[in-house]
């Protein structure tokens, strides 16, 4: 038995935590965090080495913990979760990450052996040939963190708080509490996080008298004054990152099973109290376990009644480890080392944990724990992240803020203020500095031990493998390495030898690193430099940063206003475009319905739901001009009442939408753009509007979801819709192709507009989305009298594709020009200029043998062609591609496949045969005309 | 191609509200709405209604008010219908019958502003003077009428709204049962 626990009054143990650890039974209490139960349990291994798979013991016991990393299943899920962060929940099913089958038995602690042949720089150096990704995944698997479990369900949706104020105090330690306090009691509305499970910060397990109450008891005094004061405080919340305009991310972990919770602060001011972590000292073997931060040892003792160890070497190179000292002899033997007497510890010795440490005089002491303290480095990462600037202090010897940033403040021992009465002080300065009077300072009768550091850096060639980086298996060799081979930049030392790159971000390393590499480069510290903070502090749960945007949540689809009632006609519906939309309608297999369907409404009539194309109105006297410039197609002469069919272009002339548009009057007009493309059709229209037009006379709406639209096609269509009592009349005289006409339903108006999709007889009816129910069961009741068919999107896509009808972005890509659709004419006449214009004329544009749309004719017996399938070309050098098959179907009325492609020069091929490759088959096809069904368009007006 | 039949549920024919954590919802049909762009102040007279129109989280009250969704466009919300008719108008602005098009949530109860802290990014104390706001991520218009929110949403997204605020209020019913 080395560690172990004593009674303390924060701690209840009338009431046992059981839990497992690697599979072994362990008990803690409420109040622990699962690394205090290991800890008082006598776990001195609770973790594997990210590359070597050394043993590991617990360091620290908050954020800066680099070793004890644990996967958490049973009532909290996690993975890489901090042993030291986590509170401990009955249940709860704790492994050791990067250990197999336990961290006290790995199977690869065998790698630790070859160590010396596998330095920094080791994989980039070796594993070159024959390529990287051969060995990558085996590497991966042994070296590594947490393993995410694929069966586990997604995290629970967690919340998202967006939150203001005058000032947020980041950590409720001393400073923290006060500055809080005062900026309360000046009337700000003040937000105070703290990462801690409860507010104090080093108040908790150091021993203090302000204002003659005992540290703990002053803390209750100040958060009952908060309270008062409408204060919010956050406990268990890091504040891990700061954004533009003083937005701070805060991740609040959740209580139990909930889930974390994301806050978004933006406060007028920001006030640092971050407090300050403790560095490692360097000596040979000093990972062993039971080698751990002082402060970390008196905060087991205190806050969770756990001793280290039974006999305990106390070494420090300041004096804020004679409290330590202290406390411990209360419970355990003690033996300090005092570096600022010139005492040095070279090295530990022990089989798994520490049995020995052995002095620089040559002595050797018997102990099964060491308490370090290499000094304090102040927390600064949110004011880097903030663009802070370092200074070096050579008193303190560590980096502190140098200049006062706009609405940001550094209090306490963040600001290098390691006594209390100092960091009181620092806080009323900081308060004077944004005009908020602080509180007035309290009286401290601390027994405030000067704070005396002296250099305890590592040195060039110490014996023995000393650990800079626990968490990354980084030695001062390996520092020495990157040093001989130039790496000595900064950044080059963090990324050839991975120094700071862990979870933990280098908290309780980096310093030691950047010291050495400074020795051994003749530099100081300051000259070294720091690498770049950035966010997060630590590490943000993916469901914290996700909220609610998951599951169904997650990029929710566009829902139809008549849904049910298709889901009512058997409808099985898919995502089309950011639609959920009907594909295909009743029991058949899709690919029976989808032909019966096709067949069908070429046969008698097909009713569609068409509610998801644009309706995009474009108003006022410039409607017209703005028309014309936004199409390819001049559009200023249609007639009010008419409607015309156009391409909207990019402005590299490449076709970025196509559709009819409608002309209500003379000063209104509805872009009827693809059901896909009514965010970015809108998007374009606004931008050119804003940018070229004259803003008091043209304004865009849009109206997509006002309207229902419902299609009625096929040669029987006419004949339903004059039993529709709709008001209209659908002779072909008065209501030619292309045009529109208005009437109602049931009292509510409704515009019909004759155009087609399908080639057949078309009619568009849209009425308001509310009312749209009733039309259409109108609709489908006259239909079933004459065999009508409703109609799913897929095939509507085989109808429009035996035409020859494009659909954009299938049957274009990123380089079609309306020439390679074979539509020339405006180009060449329209006078006025439209968007896209210029580039039309480019010679890449004008090109002869770029990809055209053209039809494609199957010649085997093998079915439909692929979509996506090459037409290839063969020569001397191989087989190269002249283009692909865009669309590809079996047409039930034609009885054969059919095809719409892109193909070199196609427009001036037809009748050619060409071969098509697909997964290595070849077919030939013939080229055809787009339009392989009814190319005289009789049908429109059949 | 993804079968989604299942992932997402039948729309509710008429949903029932929601009254959880303090907070109700509901949604409110009927409501006239008009957009209206331009020469907004002409319009506004026209419609026999001041022609500021409120902000986001502004306060908006009586059966015919205007929300400000834009510097030149506003949305006219009436329990009536409205006589202003659709397309341009001679004085200076484009009018478009939204009635159908924006579904209407009345977001009401003492902790609705925690709805508001969690849907939007608006400052409570300085929200703005336009009501178009991102709420549970997509478009809508934000604003109070008579003490509660009113929120305006394209009505295809309306069923997503309805899950989002369900799944909040109920974790947010947790939290307090928890607290």
């Amino acid at each position: 038995m080395t560690s172990f626990r004593v009674d303390t009054p924060r701690i209840d143990r009338r009431h046992p935590l059981p839990f497992s650890f690697d599979g072994r039974t362990v008990e803690g209490y409420a109040g622990d965090t699962i690394a205090s139960a290991l800890l008082a349990a006598n776990i001195p291994v609770v973790g594997r080495s990210f590359k070597y798979h050394r043993p590991r013991g617990l360091w620290g016991f908050g954020v800066e913990e680099p070793n004890a990393f644990v996967d958490v299943t049973g009532p909290r899920s996690l993975v890489n979760a901090r042993a030291t962060t986590e509170q401990l929940v009955a249940g709860m099913d704790v492994r050791a990450v990067n250990a197999s089958p336990s961290a006290a038995a790995d199977r690869n602690a065998f790698i630790d052996r070859f160590a010396r042949f596998i330095p920094s720089g080791f994989y980039y150096k070796t594993f070159m040939w024959p390529d990287w990704h051969m060995f990558e995944p085996r590497i991966r698997r042994m070296a590594g963190l947490g393993t995410v479990d694929a069966s586990q369900s997604r995290p629970l949706h967690a919340e998202q708080v967006n939150e203001e104020c005058d000032v947020l105090v980041v950590g409720a330690g001393p400073a923290g509490l006060f500055a809080a306090l005062s900026a309360a009691s000046a009337g700000r509305k003040v937000i105070l996080c703290d990462d801690g499970f409860e507010p104090g910060g080093s108040l908790l397990h150091r021993n203090a008298r302000i204002d003659g109450l005992v540290g703990i008891a002053w803390v209750s005094k100040v958060l009952a004054q908060l309270a008062r004061a409408g204060t919010r405080v956050l406990p268990r919340t890091t504040a891990f990152g700061i954004y533009d305009h003083n937005l701070v991310g805060l991740n609040q972990k959740g209580v139990g099973n909930a889930p974390d919770r994301l806050w978004r602060v933006r406060s007028a001011e920001i006030v640092l109290a971050t407090g300050a972590i403790e560095r490692p000292l360097p000596f040979a073997s000093n990972d062993l376990p039971g080698v751990m931060s002082a402060e970390a040892g008196l905060a087991y003792l205190r806050r969770f009644g756990v001793v280290a160890g039974q006999r305990i070497v106390v070494a420090g190179n300041n004096g804020t480890t004679r409290e330590t000292v202290e406390a411990f002899r209360r419970v355990s033997e003690v033996v300090e080392v005092d570096y600022r007497a010139g005492a040095r510890i070279v090295g530990v010795r022990g089989a798994g944990r520490v049995e020995s440490v052995e002095l620089a005089d040559g002595s050797r002491i018997a102990a099964d724990a060491v308490l370090v303290s290499g000094g304090f480095t102040p927390t600064v990462h949110l004011y880097c992240q903030a663009r802070g600037k370092l200074r070096w202090d050579e008193a303190l010897l560590g980096f502190v803020a140098r200049d006062k940033l706009p609405q940001f403040s550094i209090v306490g021992a963040a600001d290098g203020c390691f006594d209390l009465a100092q960091a009181f002080r620092s806080v009323e300065a900081a308060l004077k500095s944004i005009d908020c009077a602080s509180a007035s300072i309290p009286d401290t009768e601390a027994a405030d031990v000067a704070y005396g550091i002296v250099a305890a850096w590592p040195q060039p060639k110490m014996k023995g493998r000393v650990w800079i980086d626990l968490q990354h298996d980084v030695t001062a060799k390996d520092v020495e390495l990157a040093a001989r081979e130039n790496f000595i930049s900064v950044e080059h030392l963090k990324r050839y030898t991975t120094l700071g790159m862990a979870t933990d971000q280098g908290k309780t390393s980096n310093l030691n690193g950047l010291a050495l590499m400074g020795q051994l480069t003749g530099r100081s510290v300051p000259d070294v430099g720091t690498t770049t903070y950035r966010p997060p502090f630590t590490p943000v749960p993916f469901g914290s940063l996700a909220g609610l945007r998951g599951g169904v949540l997650f990029n929710p689809p566009r829902r139809l206003a008549l849904e049910n009632r298709h889901r009512d006609a058997g409808a099985h519906l898919r995502e089309y475009g950011g639609w959920l939309r009907p594909a295909w309608y009743g029991e058949d297999a899709e690919a029976d319905a989808v032909q019966r369907e096709a067949r069908q409404a070429r046969q008698t009539a097909a009713l569609f739901d068409g509610s998801t194309l644009g309706k995009i109105e474009v108003q006022g006297p410039q409607a017209a001009e703005f028309m014309d410039f936004v199409y390819y197609n001049t559009m200023s002469t249609l007639q009010p009442g008419r409607c015309r069919y156009g391409f909207i272009l990019g402005e590299s002339g490449v076709v970025y939408d196509d559709g009819v548009l409608v002309r209500i009057d003379a000063n209104r007009f509805i872009v009827s753009c693809s059901s896909s493309h009514v965010a970015g059709v809108h998007a374009v229209l606004e931008e050119w509007r804003q940018d070229r037009f004259d803003r008091k006379r043209l304004f865009i709406h849009n109206a997509t979801a006002e309207t229902a639209t419902l299609t009625v096609s096929g040669p029987s269509s006419r004949q339903l819709l004059e039993q529709a009592a709709l008001g209209i009349s659908f002779d072909d005289t008065a209501f030619p192709h292309m045009a529109i006409a208005w009437g109602s339903f049931e009292g509510t108006p409704v515009r019909a507009t004759r155009v087609s999709f399908t080639g057949d007889r078309s009619y568009e009816l849209s009425i308001r989305a509310d009312h749209a129910a009733g039309l259409w069961d109108r609709l489908r009741q006259l239909g079933s009298a004459i065999d009508a068919v409703v109609l799913g999107v897929e095939a509507l896509m085989v109808l429009r594709a035996e035409k020859g009808f494009i659909v954009i972005g299938k049957d274009t890509d990123g380089m079609t020009r309306p020439m390679d659709l074979g539509v020339s004419a405006p180009l060449a006449k329209k006078k006025v200029e439209f968007i896209g214009r210029r580039s039309l004329f480019t010679e890449e544009a004008q090109r002869p043998n770029r990809n055209q749309l053209v039809g494609l004719e199957v010649m085997d017996k093998g079915g439909p062609l692929a979509t996506g399938a090459h037409g290839i070309e063969r020569s001397g050098a191989g087989k190269r591609s002249i283009g692909y098959v865009t669309s590809s179907y079996f047409s039930p009325t034609l009885d054969r496949p059919i095809a719409l492609g892109l193909i070199e020069g196609g427009a001036t091929r037809h009748g050619e045969v060409i071969e098509v490759q697909h997964l290595g088959a070849v077919r030939p096809a013939r080229i055809a005309p787009p339009c392989a069904f009814d190319p005289s368009g009789e049908r429109l007006n059949a | 191609m993804r079968d989604h039949e299942e992932t997402w549920a039948r729309l509710p024919s008429s949903p029932s509200g929601i009254d959880r954590a303090g907070i109700t919802v509901r949604e409110l049909g009927g409501l006239s709405q008009l957009l209206v762009s331009g020469e907004i102040g002409k319009a506004a007279r026209l419609a026999g209604i001041d022609g500021t129109g409120v902000g986001a989280l502004g306060s908006a009250s009586g059966e015919r008010y205007a929300v400000r969704v834009a510097r030149d466009r506003m949305l006219i919300v009436a329990t009536a219908a409205l006589s202003i008719g659709d397309g341009w108008h001679e004085d200076g602005f484009a009018v478009t019958a939204m009635s159908a098009g924006l579904t209407v949530f009345e977001i009401g109860g003492d902790l609705a502003d925690d709805v508001v802290r969690r849907a939007t990014t608006l400052s409570l104390s300085n929200p703005g003077p336009c009501a178009a706001t991102r709420f549970a991520d997509i478009n809508g218009f934000l604003y109070r009428h008579e003490g509660a929110l009113r929120l305006h949403v394209d009505r295809g997204l309306a069923a997503y709204v309805w899950q989002w605020l369900e799944t909040l209020l109920g974790l947010m019913a947790a939290e307090t049962a928890d607290a």
